[in-house]
């Protein structure tokens, strides 16, 4: 039996990530930035990888489109039964993260007889004011990390590949993305163009490295990318929305040119 | 992720499953002689109105919350945004009543967010509908009668009004609705204006709307004591709000008062 032999046990586990870390490669990047106009998320896909949670709440995820599906329901899930049984304040990135989600991520990757969670992801909370936003990454295996808001700020970065991470977390005279909406979009534009563009390398990158204007950054992209907004105007509402391509400063027209 | 989720979008089911049930199983199991209690009346005690106005939907409720002859609150707050684009207007025992709003306003988001597209304007007509039916028991028993209104957008946005039966029956109101204790005294007055009036209130701008429903909640309070009417004197007024096409507009009191003076008749010299 496989469970009673620790060093067997321990190869299944190994060959588990490996496999996942595989299927998560090819993945497109996602992006998450604060500043003041709320949290901007970002993510060029053809499918579906920005989701709103709940009010404050939004989810950003990649890897297998049916494994982001069971993870977005259990945020929303979770969410809803919170807030309606005690109150929206008490619905928070933190508690769902740490207590609802990771376990049954961790949960779902040690059981090594049946098909691992595929996915990735960060869950953004909108807070009064930058300072009070936050972020938390999950990763497949239950492990969870918050995000300092200076991080955030300066924005986050998943993708499939962990060098590239990697890569973005060391990226050197990494700037906060500044206070309009524009400048959120084109921070998280270059973010992912340069994500993209370094393939599977591990590139000892500067901010001045990335490419510069929008227009570079969607030539690289390939696919016009989609966003997704907690804004924070709507702080005491539903927050989410889909910010127009004019208010990101992204003019449809220069969208279909950079699409070619 | 351990448990299997279920795509299918319903907020009490899910309450039901993570062990929230809207009503204790067997908590209640109807009234002791099956009748609606002698009690029923003053358990709705209050005005709540709708009519059909050319901005859109106008619709409005008085303060007061009464237990027996006592009033207990002149600030309740009966007509409740549900979402952007629904309103209710609440008649009948505040407990359920508020609570039947909460777990609205959660499903309507839930489906939303869950199927990632909105509940139709029948799906949440019914959802309305399925709260008063679960809730039988206690209006057999008299002491949890809710009776409602609901000012809703369709499909292509025009706002709609429907109004319901203690069992939850739904119905549309193509003119006007009411509800509570005083409302008989508004829904006479709306009668006579909708079929004598010049001028029926469907023709009516927002401003006149809004002063007409003011006028009829103060005349539902005349003969009515449990509901609050319009009480300038601690400068307590009804809730109003419109639903339009573009959404929901709430009436300020400074603007209530503002239209309420205005319809005052001159003294005389």
């Amino acid at each position: 039996m496989i469970g009673e032999e620790p060093y067997r046990w321990l190869e299944a586990i190994q060959n588990r990530r490996e496999y996942i870390e595989d299927q998560l490669r090819p993945a497109k990047p996602v992006f998450a930035v604060a500043g003041g106009p709320g949290i901007l998320l970002c993510a060029v896909s053809a499918s579906p990888k920005l989701f709103e949670v709940y009010d404050h709440l939004a989810l950003a995820g990649l890897g297998h489109p049916a494994d982001l599906e069971r993870v977005r329901q259990s945020a929303i899930d979770a969410a809803h039964v919170e807030g309606f049984t005690r109150s929206r304040a008490d619905v928070g990135a933190r508690r769902l993260a740490n207590y609802t989600l990771a376990p049954a991520m961790k949960a779902a990757f040690e059981q090594i007889f049946a098909a691992p969670l595929l996915f990735r992801g960060v869950l953004a909370e909108l807070g009064e004011t930058p300072a009070e936003d936050s972020a938390w990454t999950l990763d497949y295996d239950g492990s969870f990390e918050a995000a300092a808001p200076e991080e955030l700020a300066r924005g986050l970065l998943l993708s499939g590949r962990n060098r590239v991470n990697q890569g973005w977390t060391e990226l050197a005279d990494k700037p906060a993305a500044g206070d309009t909406l524009k400048a959120l979009a084109g921070h998280a534009l270059r973010a992912l163009a340069w994500a993209q563009a370094s393939g599977d390398g591990s590139p000892r990158a500067a901010w001045k490295d990335l490419p510069k204007t929008n227009a570079e950054a969607l030539k690289i992209l390939g696919t016009p990318p989609a966003f997704a907004l907690l804004d924070r105007a709507r702080r005491n509402r539903i927050a989410y929305r889909v910010p127009g391509a004019a208010e990101l400063g992204l003019s449809p027209g220069k969208r279909k040119t950079a699409g070619k | 992720m351990s448990e299997q989720p279920a795509f299918d979008g319903d907020f009490p089911a899910l309450l039901q499953r993570r062990g929230h049930p809207l009503r204790p199983e067997g908590a209640l199991s109807g009234g002791s002689n099956g009748h609606l209690a002698g009690g029923l009346d003053a358990t709705r005690a209050t005005t709540v109105l709708g009519f059909h106005c050319a901005d859109g939907v106008l619709i409005a409720g008085d303060r007061r919350a009464t237990a027996g002859n006592t009033v207990i609150y002149d600030r309740a707050d009966k007509v409740i945004e549900l979402d952007e684009g629904t309103i209710l207007a609440i008649a009948g025992t505040p407990a359920t009543a508020f609570e039947m709003a909460r777990v609205l306003e959660h499903s309507f988001q839930y489906f939303r967010r869950s199927q990632l597209q909105p509940l139709s304007l029948e799906g949440k007509v019914r959802a309305l509908g399925q709260l008063l039916s679960k809730n039988l028991p206690m209006t057999l028993q008299g002491v949890g009668v809710v009776v409602p209104l609901l000012a809703i957008q369709d499909d292509r946005g025009e706002p709609q009004l429907y109004f319901y039966d203690a069992l939850g029956a739904q119905f549309q109101a193509a003119d006007f609705a009411v509800s509570g204790s005083g409302s008989p005294a508004a829904r006479s007055v709306l009668h006579y204006l909708n079929r004598w009036s010049p001028q029926p209130p469907a023709t009516r701008k927002r401003d006149e709307a809004a002063r007409l429903a003011l006028e009829l909640l103060d005349t539902a309070a005349e003969s009515d004591t449990a509901t609050g009417g319009v009480d300038r004197r601690s400068e307590i007024f009804p809730q109003v709000k419109l639903l339009g096409k573009d959404g929901i507009t709430d009436l300020t009191p400074a603007q209530l008062a503002k239209l309420f003076g205005e319809g005052h008749l001159p003294k005389p010299s």
